[in-house]
């Protein structure tokens, strides 16, 4: 009888109860579709630095730094190269020699980080080719081609089938100087690295230096991310002693942006719940208030103080069971449309460019979420009536029998 | 003949801008089963006061309070609040009914804090209903009931928990002549036929008429306490 008091009750004033159902399913979609559109733009971000750049992991000297990765080669890079190849997790791999330098035109000039690369190899894990704006992959040039950015070639006054020269220092640390022609330029929609990643063939850039093929980075790509740990643990035993460390380790910032997002996620969701609770108290005490004389009579009649805390909490877990779903409802549609569609944010797309991030974002979110949103929001519903509820139970049944 | 009430010395004070105001002063009074008593008396007389210590809605300031055998002062919120489920049947002036139930469920609600069963209940609910002639409205909900009808539903429910006695505080007093006279006869009625003691407080002279002791009261005490024959309707 009490839980069929509190539904009916809810429906005494159903303007009332639908605003607040609406407002917890509002609440709700709102959580839900920033969280999926973070997690949308979290993931191509995360996709795109992989499958572009950075590829799933990386095998480097053992000594190596990044802060100077000129001249520790990988004993036996070629072969190794070959041998990852092999394995069945792996979609592709890139031997790279990488020297840190200075390009430039002749009107201009930039530090650039040189890829000396396979340019099949290279393809086949970053997709280059299919980044190219202008020009052809290493095609029309037959000594010294060279790949830039689209940022870089701005940066240079520089286009196609223009000269560029990029300066290093070789393995004595003297510096050389090398004159390369543009066949390509390419825009990989992270503005920071088009201006500083240029691509040139390996043996060119061995052949000016006057060295045996080396390398001293082999990116990996593998078919699938979840793979990773499986295919690590192969690489390491194909590589010996060298250092190898997955995306999660030498791109570190990644990680953290997901692990940061995840907070903003709750932030963000609990100052909605948040908002929505102290609504939701407005409201119970409202019907709390008004109620006083029902209340007291509820008292005297012999209904005790657990079955009335009860019956005020059960009222708003009802509108929490109704609004809640609905919210669940609408932002599972939202997310499925726009996951499927996507948003075109291509308005802003040169700030997110900068950042990397593609201007269509597609929202995703796990049943997970959905379903701890939902708990979180019960629970807010919950506690949003433990005031009200204890302010019933203050009443004397006497004096509020008697009240107007 | 049982004693149902026996009050001694009940005095009651309230706390009035920090002013002691006696609502109720030094009462002494025994009511006996089967009684059809009316309090009676001017506002602010004490009447509602007393009859919700009686109901064991209120504690008395000072006194003791003894109610079908049990010592009000001593018991706990929460053991007056059984004690009010298992020996208390309520009527209210403004009738009180819960608004989202039935005449039906309003009258079945007692029975099922009190854990009856569903077959008690119906045939209990229908019976009752069936006594205070509304055995036609037993699905409509108090706003689809007139005065007079919600407080029959209401004397039906006082009457399902089966209580020692029912309080009804000024039952009368939003109802019309012909309603009023109506809810009269059928309490007049369920005291006579069943047994049920009856104590009202009221200043509606068609319920003194009816009644077959008046008490009064002014300034929260006793003036007089009579016995007369109740006025036919």
């Amino acid at each position: 009888m009490i839980i069929k008091i509190a539904w009916r009750n809810v429906w005494r004033n159903k303007l009332r109860s639908l605003v607040v159902i609406f407002s917890i399913a509002v609440g709700l979609t709102a959580s839900a579709f920033y969280a999926a559109f973070s997690w949308g733009m979290t993931d191509k971000y995360v996709e795109n630095s992989i499958s572009g750049n950075l590829s799933h992991i990386q095998v480097h000297h053992a000594d190596f730094k990044r802060t100077d990765p000129n001249r520790l080669f990988i004993e036996g890079g070629p072969e190794m190269v070959t041998k990852i190849a092999q394995n069945e997790l792996v979609e592709g791999v890139s031997g790279r020699y990488l020297i840190g330098g200075m390009a430039s035109s002749s009107r201009a000039g930039a530090g650039a980080m040189i890829h000396g690369i396979n340019p099949a190899d290279e393809d086949v894990t970053t997709g280059l080719s299919s980044k190219l704006i202008e020009g052809k992959y290493f095609e029309g040039v037959k000594r010294n081609p060279i790949i830039i950015g689209q940022k870089l070639a701005e940066k240079l006054k520089i286009g196609l089938r223009n000269g560029l020269t990029l300066t290093f220092e070789n393995e004595e640390r003297e510096y050389v100087q090398v004159k390369f022609k543009v066949v390509g330029i390419y825009k990989s929609g992270n503005t920071a690295l088009d201006e500083v990643n240029v691509y040139v063939r390996s043996e060119d850039l061995l052949s000016e230096m006057g060295s045996a093929p080396k390398i001293n980075e082999i990116a990996v790509l593998l078919r699938d991310n979840n793979d990773l740990d499986a295919a690590t643990t192969n690489i390491k035993a194909i590589a010996g002693g060298q250092k190898v460390e997955t995306w999660k380790e030498y791109a570190s910032e990644l990680n953290y942006m997901i692990s940061m997002l995840q907070q903003y996620m709750y932030i963000f969701t609990m100052i909605i719940l948040l908002a929505l609770l102290f609504g939701i108290v407005n409201t119970m005490l409202m019907a709390v208030l008004e109620r006083v004389r029902e209340l007291g009579m509820l008292m005297s009649v012999g209904l005790n103080k657990t079955k009335l805390f009860m019956m005020i909490v059960l009222e708003t877990v009802f509108l929490a069971i109704v609004g809640g779903p609905l919210g669940v409802l609408i932002s599972y549609a939202l997310v499925t449309y726009y996951g499927n569609n996507g948003i075109d944010l291509s308005f802003f797309s040169q700030a997110f460019e900068s950042l990397g991030i593609s201007s269509v974002i597609h929202p995703s979110l796990t049943w997970t979420y959905y379903l701890e949103i939902t708990l979180m929001a019960i629970a807010a519903t919950i506690i949003a009536a433990i005031y009200p509820a204890r302010k019933a139970l203050q009443l004397n049944p006497s004096e509020a029998i008697r009240k107007i | 003949m049982k004693t149902v009430v026996e009050a001694t010395g009940i005095t009651k004070v309230y706390d009035q801008n920090k002013i002691p105001v006696h609502a109720v002063n030094g009462v002494d009074l025994h009511i006996e089963d089967d009684e059809f008593t009316a309090i009676v008396g001017p506002s602010g007389s004490g009447k509602t006061t007393l009859l919700n210590i009686i109901g064991g809605l209120d504690r008395p300031t000072e006194g003791s309070i003894k109610v079908n055998g049990h010592e009000l002062n001593s018991l706990s919120e929460n053991q007056l609040i059984d004690f009010r489920l298992k020996n208390i049947g309520f009527v209210f002036q403004s009738y009180n009914l819960i608004p989202v139930l039935t005449a039906k469920e309003n009258t079945e609600f007692i029975m099922l804090l009190q854990k009856r069963s569903k077959e008690e209940r119906d045939t209990r609910v229908e019976q009752l209903l069936k006594e205070v002639g509304l055995e036609d409205k037993m699905n409509k909900k108090p706003t689809e009931l007139s005065g007079g009808q919600q407080q029959r539903v209401a004397v039906a429910r006082a009457l399902a928990s089966k209580p020692e006695f029912i309080l009804a505080d000024e039952p009368t007093a939003n109802l019309d002549s012909h309603s009023a006279s109506n809810l009269l006869d059928i309490m007049a009625r369920l005291n006579k036929e069943e047994g049920i003691t009856f104590i009202f407080s009221t200043h509606d002279q068609r319920v003194i008429d009816r009644a077959r002791r008046v008490i009064t009261l002014e300034d929260g005490k006793i003036v007089s306490d009579v016995r007369q024959e109740p006025k036919a309707s």
